[in-house]
């Protein structure tokens, strides 16, 4: 009927090598492009810029060779085109706003210099996870510090509020998220936790209407991550994170015990939270009234929580039309917070919607890249550590696209790469380094026998009972493989 | 009128790239197919010729077999494989081995009756886990049920401490078991022959 075969994988570092230089040359045009259209001539630092950014992109290439040569070609490539295009749309803007908003005019410095942190800090994890099945161990200790990162802004004196959410933590002159490093560490520990469970949780329990429902104390986690999830929706009212990790929560319990009845469960749960949180807070009431109509004069026109910010993006979106203004020649700026949550929305009006869908494809391409790296690599914990951060990312998209373009109420989350903001872009750069890393697990060939020691496996039948009576005298565990 | 001209192709240019960038990206991922390969399996007679091409000609073998899978077309990863007498080896071959040496299960029984694998360097663990290398769908199969590992160019069966024990032909196997060409391992429902 069927032969089984593995089939080894092309390295594709040549390859990535040549995405990566077309992706380079993207970043760069764009930044050239904008400076033109504004001055008329190159930016002064285009050189510095260009051989900065090379020289970073080529580093992480030359250690992906070094430490990871089977890692997928694809997904770096993909990374540094994004984060480009996300600079020089955010010098764009910054050029602008050195005119009308001096306060924002430093953002493409401060973008420029997370850039570096984010791909030194991807570069630091391919070099230190050696091999993603150590992060495992830390399952736990994942887990406490995951949850400390939700709650952290909460504590009056380090977390501060801005644009109605308190998720930032200020430190000296650094503010940072860092509900965005903790999508990372409770990824990690839902994988360890799920591996290690899952059975429990997909077999045992009863049968209702043909959905197999989970035993009440298997639903130990999900009520954790709902009661979480809940109360940063409520104490630091930031709708987009509560909806990512909830997502992420049953996504992973939907992968690991293949039962639809997770699905079915949490979205109730979810569904009856927002029900809640919609009677009690009136943010969120303000919320819907903007997706649902969004161009009604008195919604139009309320301050605070106005739509007029939506607004302002949908008709950046019309002005750009199929083809886009040009980089720097349109207005995005217009928009309140162009360069952040409606980042998309100033690259759909110059890049126009060609550009818009390119750049969406690049997140389907590195979305799929994450799960294809989940079908290939053969422990169980790595499998849903991909697909969790595979799904984070490609979640963060939809929120965020699927907000500015009215398909679901707008909520505070960063596009990844492209937004401006430094823990994002520095998280997001983590989970591209894990998935580089599984990737490079689930492509690598099993090894040969010259390298790996047959010796042990079998043991003679003498050996076998000599290591079983000192195991009885010692009463240590002595391991007899297998 | 020149630098609306130069603007235009600029604006167009860029997108152009950008999607030129994607269509490269999708041409690399075409290319990428890596993982397990299930294929149909061919008539009696094509694998024989397989076969006899494998005993024919085994220098040429290593190069053959990476290329193999990969020069299928990725849309159809089951079924459709071209009739070519491609040969069909073990991934990874040991030099000094015994004439008499097994190279590969078929499943002969049991609800993956017509799998055929080829015996791994890195031993082949059978069993109900998602981690085994044949994964039985066999209630009576224990999560890791037995391996199959070299040792000296020979081949052993080797019981995990399985629930409902490995029967290699009629005997339940009490240790590692040396395996030749032409046996049948029992486990469970399931019943694998080992071939050359």
């Amino acid at each position: 009927m069927a032969t089984v075969l593995p089939a080894a994988p092309r390295r594709g570092r040549w390859a990535e090598l040549f995405l990566l230089l077309i992706a380079l040359l993207l970043a760069f045009m764009a930044y050239a492009q904008v400076a033109l259209a504004l001055t008329d001539k190159l930016p002064a630092d285009m050189t510095i810029y260009c051989a900065g950014f090379t020289a970073l992109a080529l580093a992480a290439h030359f250690v992906l060779r070094w430490r990871a040569p089977y890692a997928d070609p694809v997904i770096l490539p993909t990374a540094v085109l994004l984060n480009g295009i996300g600079l020089a749309m955010i010098y764009r803007l910054a050029a602008r706003y050195e005119i009308t908003n001096p306060s924002f005019a430093n953002i493409a410095t401060k973008q420029l210099i997370w850039t570096i942190v984010g791909v030194v800090a991807a570069v630091a994890t391919v070099l230190a996870v050696r091999d993603h099945r150590t992060l495992r161990r830390y399952t736990y200790t994942c887990m406490v510090l995951g949850l400390v990162g939700l709650v952290i802004p909460l504590v009056p004196g380090i977390g501060t509020e801005a644009y109605g959410a308190q998720i930032w933590i200020h430190i000296g002159p650094l503010s940072f998220q860092p509900a965005e490093l903790s999508k990372i560490l409770l990824t990690i520990f839902f994988a360890g936790y799920l591996v290690a469970n899952r059975d429990a949780m997909a077999l045992a329990g009863p049968r209702v209407l043909g959905l197999q429902l989970p035993r009440f104390r298997d639903l130990g986690p999900i009520a954790l991550a709902w009661v979480v999830s809940l109360g940063v929706l409520v104490f630091e009212r930031d709708l987009g994170t509560s909806l990512l990790f909830f997502g992420l929560f049953v996504v992973m319990l939907y992968v690991a015990t293949d039962r639809p009845s997770w699905i079915v469960i949490g979205l109730l749960a979810f569904a009856g939270g927002v029900a809640a949180a919609y009677r009690l807070f009136g943010h969120i009431q303000a919320r819907f009234q903007i997706w649902l109509d969004p161009f009604n004069t008195e919604v139009l026109n309320r301050n605070p929580g106005g739509s007029g910010q939506l607004v302002q993006g949908l008709y950046g979106l019309g002005n750009g039309g199929l083809f886009g203004t040009g980089w720097g020649r349109g207005r995005p700026d217009l928009t309140p917070l162009a360069f952040s949550d409606f980042i998309i929305t100033s690259l759909g009006e110059e890049l126009g919607l060609t550009g818009l869908v390119a750049i969406l494809l690049c997140y389907l391409l590195l979305a799929q890249r994450g799960f294809r790296t989940a079908i290939g690599i053969r422990d169980g914990f790595g499998k849903l550590l991909a697909t969790g951060l595979a799904f984070a990312l490609a979640f963060q998209v939809f929120v965020v696209v699927g907000g500015v373009t009215r398909v679901i109420p707008l909520t505070g989350l960063t596009t990844p790469f492209l937004a401006y903001g430094g823990s994002s872009l520095v998280s997001n750069w983590i989970i591209v380094a894990l998935l580089l890393r599984v990737s490079d697990g689930a492509r690598r060939p099993p090894p040969t026998t010259s390298e790996i020691d047959l010796t042990p496996v079998i043991a003679s039948e003498a050996e076998r009972r000599e290591a079983a009576q000192a195991a009885d005298q010692k009463a240590t565990q002595v391991v007899v493989r297998p | 009128m020149g630098g609306e001209l130069a603007v235009s192709l600029l604006r167009l240019g860029y997108l152009l790239i950008l999607w030129l960038f994607v269509l490269f990206a999708l041409l690399v991922l075409r290319r990428d197919v890596y993982g397990t390969t299930i294929m149909r399996r061919q008539a009696k007679q094509s694998r024989k010729s397989k076969r006899a091409s494998r005993t024919q000609a085994p220098e040429a073998r290593p190069l053959a077999r990476v290329q193999a899978p990969l020069d299928l077309p990725p849309a159809t990863p089951v079924g459709a494989y071209p009739p070519a007498p491609a040969p069909i080896a073990p991934p990874v071959r040991v030099s000094a081995q015994h004439p008499e040496a097994p190279t590969r299960l078929v499943v002969t029984n049991g609800p993956l009756r017509g799998t055929t694998l080829p015996l791994l360097a890195t031993g082949v663990v059978m069993g109900r886990s998602a981690l085994a290398n044949l994964v039985l769908d066999d209630e009576y199969a224990s999560g890791r049920h037995a391996q199959i590992v070299q040792q000296g160019g020979e081949w052993y069966l080797e019981d995990l401490g399985s629930t409902n024990g490995t029967y290699l032909g009629r005997e339940k196997i009490a240790g590692p078991t040396l395996l030749r060409a032409g046996q049948t391992i029992r486990i469970g429902n399931t019943t694998v022959e080992v071939l050359r």
